[in-house]
């Protein structure tokens, strides 16, 4: 009886482990199941990529489109040594896409067990990504990340800037886009959240290039320091084209210097003195208010004196000049007396309407302040009215100037591109339309009898000042080192682009007669930029006049002796081949 | 008895062939789902090759290479402004044709049509 109930007891307990056993198996196995089918496994740990996400950024485009900056994707391709099953095999694979792999140095690599890490190949194409992947090697797997790169290279540098390896943009619109014009970035981004669409410049590169090139010949020839120079749109206050040299490449900028002192942006992070380019402002301030008209004369006979200062001229007339001949002879003595004319008050008051007193600012973060004597006296009033000790940013005198030419509004500048009406409504009338046509028959008058002459774009009609300011070495006004400029715009019968040309201390030639100033550097080299750019810009030449057929003459020389210096030329080479 | 059986046997295989249909639609969903996946990485992968390419394309384009291509291999010199017309101008310098001539050139055009469509078929 007991023996019978020991093993009944014994049968039962082996009968429920049994049970019991085999419940548990399958509890674990239909709960592994489940656990299979229902967790949706993080597919980011089962792929064999990996993705290094960055914010996107958006493209940047010229006006027409065209890409000036771009995330370029690329990927490498890494191994993990730990997780691999077959090194020799892996390797052997590897070595169908990639013909001349190290072998060697794979095998050991792989080898190692204990290897958390190493790179196959860095940077490959799409496809050779994709064929890898398509082998399905365990353990082989691809990184993939983006870059900044910028097409253009040097070209846009100054406007476009760049951004670092952390895609985070250092200067120019790359910075603005992270910074003050966040929100313009966001405006951009397209509601799938992972592409943007391309953030639209002002500039149009074929302009830039035109512009760059010559600054840069110049900068050959005359043997300057530096050089800028900008073409804008005078009705949108668009700037099609932005140049400073020397320049940098984004693409490597610490390697070409962008951080260098000298590589600064010139045209809106350096303020110059401007020279005579200013007494276009004057004369407009003196027109608009009545003090002056075109048929009055003033005394420039004798230096001015205004207290212990004394006023000369460059080319001194010694006689009575009348307003246009002040401005073609650039007479410091005559628009002093315009200005003085004009009264102190005033005279501070019109500046601040144009907006030459303050900052400007655009899209690029490098925006400086103008320099001027901060007490406002007879004497400071007197020297600002010809461009002395009133040093601004040229995109400002850009700015200003072309208000002066395009029916007196000013329009605030700016890189982005902008349309008509936006522009229109942004604009603020600063002179009269009588006063601004006035200051066009002065600027084109000085393009054809007076200091800028030189600007021989035929049938264009140019018009525009010219500056010459004496750089301040250790103090002191140089009188061997100058700041030449020209400053214009065209067709100047309907101006629509104004044109800057800038030269740091460009050196005398016996070409220029040894001549440094404005007229015989900085003037030739804009004419050039406007043959060039008007042609782009769909501004027919006429040529039917006798000043343009003078122009037309002076033209056809100056490109016949370039040719002729260029030495034999391809054409040459081609005939003999 | 009987039917509560019969009804049983029913419901067994009503239940399996609830079941195996379930898991058919399940691996249809499953087919469905890793082709959309490699769908998606194939349109990113066109994505980021239609980027390279674009950028390689500006490169090539850029304005600096281009001139300084022309400037090896080609003849080319800066247009003399008194080359540049309107087109209006251009029209007023030709030299009138005779009366005749507008039916010539409409049959010349004709001609010159028909050749250029036979060249491109032959093309």
């Amino acid at each position: 009886m007991s023996v019978m109930t020991t093993r009944r007891r014994l049968h039962d307990g082996r009968m429920t482990f049994v049970v019991v056993a085999f419940a548990g198996f399958f509890a674990a196995v239909s709960l592994k199941a489940a656990w299979l089918t229902l967790h949706d496994d993080d597919a980011r740990r089962k792929s064999s990529v990996v993705r290094k996400d960055r914010i996107p950024r958006p493209d940047i485009v010229d006006r027409n489109g065209i890409l000036l900056a771009a995330d370029m994707p690329f990927a490498s391709i890494f191994a993990e040594p730990y997780r691999m099953i077959d090194p020799e095999g892996a390797v052997e694979q590897l070595k169908t896409v990639f013909p001349n792999l190290n072998e060697a140095r794979l095998l050991r690599q792989f080898s190692n067990r204990r290897l958390k890490f190493v790179w196959v190949k860095r940077q490959v194409r799409p496809e050779v990504e994709a064929r890898v992947l398509a082998l399905g090697i365990p353990g082989i797997r691809v990184m993939k990340d983006k870059r900044r790169v910028y097409p253009m290279g040097p070209l846009t540098s100054h406007v476009v800037g760049y951004a670092n390896i952390d895609s985070k943009g250092l200067t120019g619109i790359e910075r603005y886009l992270d910074t003050s014009g966040a929100l313009f970035t966001a405006s951009l981004a397209r509601p799938d959240g992972r592409s943007a669409q391309p953030a639209k410049l002002s500039i149009d590169v074929r302009v830039q290039h035109a512009l760059r090139d010559e600054l840069d010949k110049a900068v050959k020839k005359f043997r300057a320091i530096g050089a800028g120079g900008l073409v804008m749109d005078v009705h949108t206050g668009e700037i099609l084209a932005l140049v400073s040299l020397p320049d940098f490449n984004p693409n490597a900028p610490v390697k070409t210097g962008a951080q260098k002192k000298d590589r600064l942006n010139r045209m809106t992070a350096g303020v110059y003195e401007l020279g005579s380019v200013i007494k276009a402002v004057t004369f407009a301030m003196a027109l608009d208010l009545g003090t002056a008209t075109l048929d009055k004369k003033y005394d420039a006979r004798f230096p001015l004196r205004v207290g212990r200062a004394k006023i000369h001229d460059y080319h001194a007339q010694r006689r009575w000049l009348s307003v246009p001949e002040i401005f073609t002879h650039s007479s410091n003595i005559g628009t002093a007396r315009m200005a003085l004319e004009v009264g102190l008050e005033q005279h501070k008051a019109f500046l601040d309407k144009v907006g030459l007193r303050e900052r400007l600012r655009t899209e690029l973060p490098e925006s400086a302040r103008p320099l001027l004597p901060r007490r406002w006296t007879t004497i400071t009033s007197v020297t600002a009215s010809f461009g002395h000790g009133f040093a601004v940013q040229p995109l400002q005198g850009a700015a200003v100037i072309a208000a002066l030419v395009n029916g007196g509004v000013l329009v605030p500048p700016t890189f982005l591109k902008r349309d008509a009406e936006t522009a229109k409504a942004m604009g603020r009338r600063v002179i009269s339309e009588e006063t601004s046509r006035k200051m066009r028959y002065l600027f084109r008058l000085n393009a054809v009898k007076g200091t800028a002459r030189r600007a021989a774009a035929p049938g264009w009609r140019v018009g525009g000042k010219t500056g010459t300011a004496e750089k301040v070495i250790n103090g002191k006004y140089s009188k061997d080192h100058r700041l030449t400029s020209f400053m214009g715009a065209f067709p100047m019968d309907d101006p629509k682009y104004v044109v800057l040309v800038m030269l740091d201390d460009p050196r005398p030639l016996p070409e220029t007669h040894g001549y440094a100033t404005s007229g015989w550097n900085a003037v030739p080299v804009a004419g050039n930029v406007i043959a060039r750019i008007a042609p782009l810009l769909g501004v027919p030449p006429r040529l039917d006049d006798e000043v343009a057929k003078e122009e037309l003459a002076r033209w056809r020389k100056l490109h016949k002796n370039a040719e002729r210096r260029a030495g034999a030329g391809p054409g040459a080479r081609r005939k003999q081949g | 008895m009987k039917s509560l059986t019969t009804i049983n046997v029913l419901l067994v295989i009503g239940l399996v062939g609830f079941a195996m249909f379930l898991y058919g639609r399940e691996q249809q969903t499953r087919m469905a789902e890793r082709e959309i996946r490699h769908i998606r990485a194939e349109i990113a992968r066109e994505e980021e090759s239609m980027r390279l390419l674009r950028i390689e394309w500006a490169m090539l384009n850029s304005p600096m290479r281009l001139e300084r291509l022309v400037m090896r291999h080609l003849d080319l010199r800066p247009v003399d402004p008194a080359r540049i017309r309107a087109v209006g101008d251009v029209l007023a310098d030709v030299p009138r044709q005779k009366p005749e001539s507008p039916a010539a050139g409409v049959r010349s055009l004709d001609e010159l049509i028909a050749r250029i469509q036979k060249g491109e078929a032959a093309r």
